[in-house]
């Protein structure tokens, strides 16, 4: 008879009497002198010995069945159906691509009810997980566990983030029998891709607005989580349910002092780049920069050099006297304000007195900040990056981009923010750019995709 | 341990090499004492006045590396406190509501008025309006008072820096091989403890001849290369330094392909954690001579072997015990601190994997908990301060028997 037990992100068969009744994806382990399996191939483990019927028990199994009821009627629409009998039809395990803002957690939430398994979702920030975790308490009507900003609960319904998942994959992988992962393109990678690997979840759902990875890395998800059952493009659901929006670019100057030093800086990265004999366009450019800068106290200089240039058109002080015409512009609306880094964060915040959320915001602090935004108590939220993606915020509806990086990924998640269904709305984007620097060039970039078309 | 962004290391084809800093360098010792002293002399100011100081010291030189972590491990010695007369998630509170309204019923130009609205929060939080504005994001890390810092000498923050160094360059390794040729039992088992503690698994080949050599890694290793226990490799690091000679090889995995680091007794790092566990009382060492004194018919050895139990544990006797007329062994373990739960399934492994018979002494004076064995197994017993030479010999024929 054999003996399945979870140990530590894997499956340890002992007990084995016959060496023809191997199950595949097993190996021998010597140093246990027992067989051994990554978790992930639990199911199918289980599926062979079942079909040949080789006795077994199964000790890994630690999930209890759960009769997960919603408290209360919500329809589904025809793609969050169809998307969920597409799971279905290949047997629990699969990937949903849906635009951001058309319910894509709704098709979780309607897994969870139909798998009746103590359940998991994995989410990339605190943000997601405080809402999701909100979210299915509500929907359920139960105590929902959250791992994840220094808290640890595990219970039947459980959030938590990609960095916290992978880290105590080893003791809860067996721990629930389906698992979400939510916007699972962040999934695929050495270490996170473990908190799917360690796990024994026999379902297994990928949620994402954009499958598609720069480093093509997608190909991982068909066995990290399975294959891609349904998606709809943003252009098939657009006017149905999002609302509608327009996207506006404004420039400013960099001016006096500034300008002089935006010019010195950059012509001294530059130079010393050119002398070194790096191409800055060319493929491996930033990084022989990057090396070269580290070999000369003149490269450190260059360094400083490029900071400095960056920090200069980023920042230029002419943005802020344009954002305090448009949030005076907008007084009667919700503002998202969205600078590139903390310290701008900051410096707006203690200017205009006005919330902001960073890395550093704890999470009570940060949960109220979003309930009040979003009941009105507030009208303006400073952020630079950690509710970027996924959060709703649906009240929102002008969002003012200071500055970026360009990823279009991130550019598309943060439209979906304001995007989010809501009638008679109409959203407003607003990009200001520095004139004559790099962010036109990212500007440009972040356009070419077809959201903003 | 540092972080990787701060490693120095010296990649070949095959090997790493890291940097290790000359711990009786004058000059880096001045620098180690020039940072120490910048700490000292930024107790009770802001953090980011420290960070600026340390940023006016270290220059634009190209040994940043080294010396940001030299003060990355001083960090680490620091504590910070919040200073506010309230605590600013309060005062943020107040002053986001009262900026909301005021912008709300004057539009956007009354909203902007910050003396207004500084002194609006503070009438309603009872404080002044400057303890409401210095207060706002005084939890801030870059705003933050350092209240406390535990200095190291210079010496020992290179002797630091250097094992850092290893530790951080171990958090890329997938596997650890490590020579051991003769160390006591109790260091052997000292390091076996902790490989369980940090959840490692191991592989043990070789003899106390050849000298034993372990392999390190974890469940997952069997199937693909994993960094994932790189974490716990480097925590067992200052554990293995306690170790008179050891050689150490770890595979890592770098950027453009796999690489081998070296480490051995002969790299004279100075382990940080206090040695412990590994104390033996002098009479106990004294027990082989008084029992061949006394004991006819049996021959008592210390430490001899080590035997694997199954990748779960390990068992070293503290003696052994050969009957002269069969030249047959029974083994002598004795339990220091020791558990019920434990001891139990101490008693399952060796009823699997030991070799032979093996006795069992329970230290009365060390037992941590008070759960007591209603019945004691066969083969084991208790003894207070010492085993008894004439106890112990009365038990190993049936010990034999048992087999």
């Amino acid at each position: 008879m054999w003996q399945l037990e979870f140990d530590r992100g894997t499956i340890r068969l002992a007990g084995l009497s016959d060496t023809s009744s191997v199950p595949p994806a097993c190996r021998w382990d010597d140093r246990t002198q027992t067989f051994r399996a990554e978790a992930h191939h639990y199911r199918r483990i289980v599926e062979d010995l079942v079909r040949r019927e080789v006795p077994y028990q199964d000790g890994v199994r630690d999930w209890p069945k759960v009769p997960w009821r919603r408290s209360f009627e919500r329809d589904a629409f025809d793609h969050q159906r169809e998307a969920l009998e597409a799971w279905i039809r290949s047997g629990g395990r699969g990937c949903v691509e849906l635009p951001t803002g058309s319910g894509k957690s709704f098709v979780g939430v309607l897994a969870i009810e139909k798998i009746q398994r103590a359940s998991l979702v994995v989410v990339p920030t605190l943000d997601l997980m405080q809402q999701w975790a909100s979210d299915l308490a509500l929907m359920f009507g139960t105590e929902v566990g959250v791992i994840g900003g220094g808290e640890y609960e595990v219970r039947d319904l459980t959030v938590t983030t990609y960095a916290s998942a992978h880290l105590h994959v080893d003791r809860l992988g067996n721990r629930f029998g389906l698992v979400i992962f939510d916007e699972c393109h962040h999934l695929p990678g050495p270490s996170y891709s473990q908190a799917a690997l360690g796990a024994a979840a026999p379902f297994r759902l990928g949620l994402t607005a954009t499958i598609e990875r720069q480093d093509g890395q997608e190909a991982q998800l068909e066995t990290l989580i399975g294959p891609l059952v349904y998606r709809r493009d943003i252009t098939e659901l657009a006017g149905l349910f999002l609302s509608e929006y327009e996207t506006i670019r404004l420039y400013v100057e960099l001016e006096g002092d500034d300008a002089a030093a935006y010019l010195r800086e950059r012509s001294i990265y530059r130079d010393f780049a050119a002398r070194e004999g790096i191409s800055l366009g060319g493929p491996r450019g930033w990084r022989e920069f990057l090396a070269a800068t580290n070999r000369s106290e003149e490269g450190r200089r260059a360094f400083r050099a490029y900071q400095e240039q960056r920090r200069l058109a980023l920042a230029a002080p002419a943005k802020l006297e344009l954002l305090e015409q448009l949030l005076e512009q907008h007084a009667g609306d919700r503002s998202l304000i969205l600078p590139n880094d903390n310290d701008t964060v900051y410096e707006i915040s203690t200017r205009y007195l006005g919330p902001a959320g960073t890395h550093q915001t704890k999470l009570a602090e940060r949960k109220e900040i979003i309930q009040r935004f979003r009941e009105g108590e507030y009208r303006t939220l400073v952020t630079a990056k950690v509710l970027n993606e996924g959060v709703d915020i649906p009240e929102a509806n002008v969002a003012i981009v200071l500055s970026g990086s360009g990823t279009v990924r991130e550019h598309v998640q943060r439209l979906g923010r304001i995007l989010r269904r809501r009638a008679g709305k109409m959203a407003r984007l607003y990009e200001i750019v520095t004139r004559g620097t790099g962010e036109e060039y990212t500007s440009e970039k972040r356009r070419s995709h077809r959201a903003y078309q | 341990m540092l972080t990787n962004d701060l490693l120095r290391i010296r990649r070949g084809r095959k090997f790493v090499h890291a940097e290790y800093v000359d711990e009786a360098d004058p000059d880096l010792l001045e620098l180690a004492k020039a940072l120490i002293d910048h700490h000292r002399a930024a107790i009770g100011r802001k953090k980011s006045f420290l960070d600026d100081a340390i940023k006016d010291l270290l220059g634009d030189g190209t040994d940043f590396l080294l010396h940001r972590g030299l003060a990355r491990l001083l960090e680490k010695r620091c504590r910070f406190e919040v200073e506010s007369v309230l605590p600013p998630v309060d005062l943020r509170r107040t002053v986001f509501e009262v900026s909301t309204t005021r912008r709300a019923v004057g539009g956007g130009v009354a909203g902007l008025d910050r003396t207004a609205v500084l002194e609006e929060a503070a009438g309603k939080l009872e404080i002044s309006p400057e303890e409401v504005e210095e207060g706002l994001y005084a939890d801030l890390d870059s705003e933050q008072i350092l209240r406390d810092f535990r200095a190291y000498s210079p010496e020992k923050l290179l002797q630091r820096y250097n094992v850092a160094l290893a530790q951080t360059v171990l958090l890329r390794a997938h596997q650890l091989k490590v020579d051991l040729p003769k160390e006591s039992p109790a260091r052997y088992r000292q390091i076996f403890r902790f490989l369980k503690f940090y959840r490692l698994m191991h592989r043990l080949d070789g003899s106390t001849k050849s000298g034993y050599r372990l392999t390190i890694d974890g469940p997952v290793s069997l199937f693909r290369y994993s960094q994932r226990y790189g974490l716990q490799m480097a925590l067992f690091l200052p554990v293995l330094l306690h170790a008179e000679s050891f050689e150490l090889e770890a595979t890592l995995e770098m950027r453009g392909g796999k690489r081998i680091f070296q480490l051995s007794a002969k790299d004279g790092l100075k382990t940080h954690v206090p040695d412990t566990g590994t104390y033996i009382p002098e009479e106990l060492q004294r027990f082989g001579e008084r029992f061949n004194d006394k004991i006819d018919g049996w021959k008592c050895e210390p430490q001899s072997e080590i035997v694997d139990l199954g990748g779960q544990g390990i068992f070293i006797p503290d003696f052994t015990f050969t009957e002269e007329a069969t030249g047959k062994k029974v083994w002598l373990e004795l339990f220091g601190y020791w558990k019920k739960s434990g001891l139990e399934e101490r008693l399952a492994l060796l009823k699997e994997h030991a070799p032979g018979p093996v006795l069992l002494g329970l230290s009365d004076r060390l037992r941590v908990d008070e759960k007591k064995l209603e019945e004691l197994p066969a083969g084991v017993f208790h003894y207070r301060e010492l085993p008894i030479v004439k106890e112990v010999a009365a038990l190993l024929p049936e010990a034999l028997e048992r087999g």
